[in-house]
């Protein structure tokens, strides 16, 4: 059976992604990245407005770094990444949905393989917040990034420092930058 | 140059999911499936320990609803659907990340009785299962009130008509999850 380029044809019943082409399924994972970010943004938006912005603060905090020390720890196991330095820690850092994969167009100075300078050049985030919810940037950028952030490179012992920070005063300015350390 | 299979070679900055093979990609899918059912449950629990179950199930069918409306017609643009019937509406029902087939996290048998008239059983579904094993007051919300209408936003078109026809709880786990009627009036 041919792959599906897109699902214009008749209702399959027993679908499975693996009867859709390359092309289509990496359609449908640039959505899945917006429906993750939606996911996170809804949950935040209803808890913020029954319970006020350090209520919804505290429970975004909580569950980034939950997902991050489940789930992205599957993310190195599946693409055979053997966790010995720094850099094999960024690339698990490629993988989840929030990915710098297209996502968050981002550059990686490597000075070594234990250390890296991260810079975030666009972020769809960090725009959004610019441009609705200005008030949402120290939290999620000082606090939350760093939290998850380390917890997004599975190892503990990895050290995850910002050097750049927003809020920035022009959009031509980078979004961030941080430093990803492994002491030898 | 070679599609990975993996990413045990060497760190590539540049890297696209275009670089990657179609079975790595379709390896990695069911991560993200996993990641998005626990994210959910992550900030469900968050919620339900500060505010209580009222509140984590008031807010949890609020965002639910809110992706339904915001990310899934979204998916028949991008697959290139033409939502004119019930059937057509099956197909956009079959892509998000909590969809009935791949990642077998719900089951669907689907009997259609004409193109704007069909009768969806769920025989197989995890969070109902999770919920007969863990936390048995999740079901009367979850299932009577919010799939119905974040099952009305997946459909894509706000013109379907979805009835429950049987809903748990189960007195067996024999027995088929939920069955719902989606009707569209000619």
């Amino acid at each position: 059976v041919a792959e599906l380029d897109d699902y214009s044809g008749p209702f399959k019943p027993d679908l499975r992604l693996e009867d859709l082409s390359k092309d289509f399924l990496i359609k449908l994972i640039r959505e899945y990245q917006w429906a993750w970010v939606i996911m996170a943004d809804s949950w935040y938006y209803a808890v913020k407005t029954r319970f006020g912005r350090e209520a919804a603060n505290q429970c975004e905090l909580e569950s980034w770094c939950q997902v991050a020390e489940k789930v992205n720890p599957y993310y190195a196991k599946l693409a055979n990444i053997q966790l010995t330095d720094a850099v094999s820690c960024v690339k698990a850092m490629q993988l989840p949905l929030d990915s710098q994969l297209a996502y968050i167009p981002s550059t990686w100075e490597l000075k070594s393989n234990n250390h890296i300078i991260l810079t975030v050049q666009r972020c769809q985030a960090l725009e959004f917040f610019e441009r609705e919810d200005p008030e949402r940037i120290q939290w999620m950028c000082h606090v939350v990034e760093a939290e998850a952030g380390r917890k997004y490179l599975i190892r503990p012992d990895i050290k995850f420092t910002p050097l750049k920070l927003p809020p920035r005063e022009s959009k031509d300015e980078i979004a961030c930058q941080w430093e990803i350390k492994l002491e030898e | 140059m070679p599609e990975l299979d993996d990413l045990s070679g060497p760190f590539r900055p540049d890297i696209r999911f275009e670089d990657f093979s179609r079975d790595f990609l379709l390896k990695l899918i069911p991560v993200w499936q996993y990641a998005w059912l626990y994210m959910t449950e992550a900030w469900y629990d968050a919620v339900k320990d500060r505010f209580g179950s009222q509140a984590a199930d008031e807010c949890e069918t609020q965002t639910w609803v809110r992706i339904g409306g915001r990310v899934n017609p979204r998916y028949a643009k991008v697959a290139n659907l033409q939502l004119n019937t019930v059937v057509d509406s099956l197909k956009a029902l079959q892509l998000p990340l909590d969809n009935p087939t791949p990642g077998k996290h719900i089951l669907v048998d689907y009997d259609i009785k004409s193109p704007n008239h069909v009768v969806m059983t769920v025989t197989q579904c995890s969070s109902l299962k999770y919920f007969e094993a863990k936390q048995p007051e999740r079901i009367n919300w979850v299932c009577h009130v919010g799939e119905k209408q974040v099952l009305e936003k997946y459909l894509v078109n706000p013109k379907i008509k979805v009835t429950p026809l049987k809903l748990p709880p189960r007195k067996s786990k024999d027995e088929i999850a939920c069955q719902w009627e989606l009707k569209l009036e000619e």
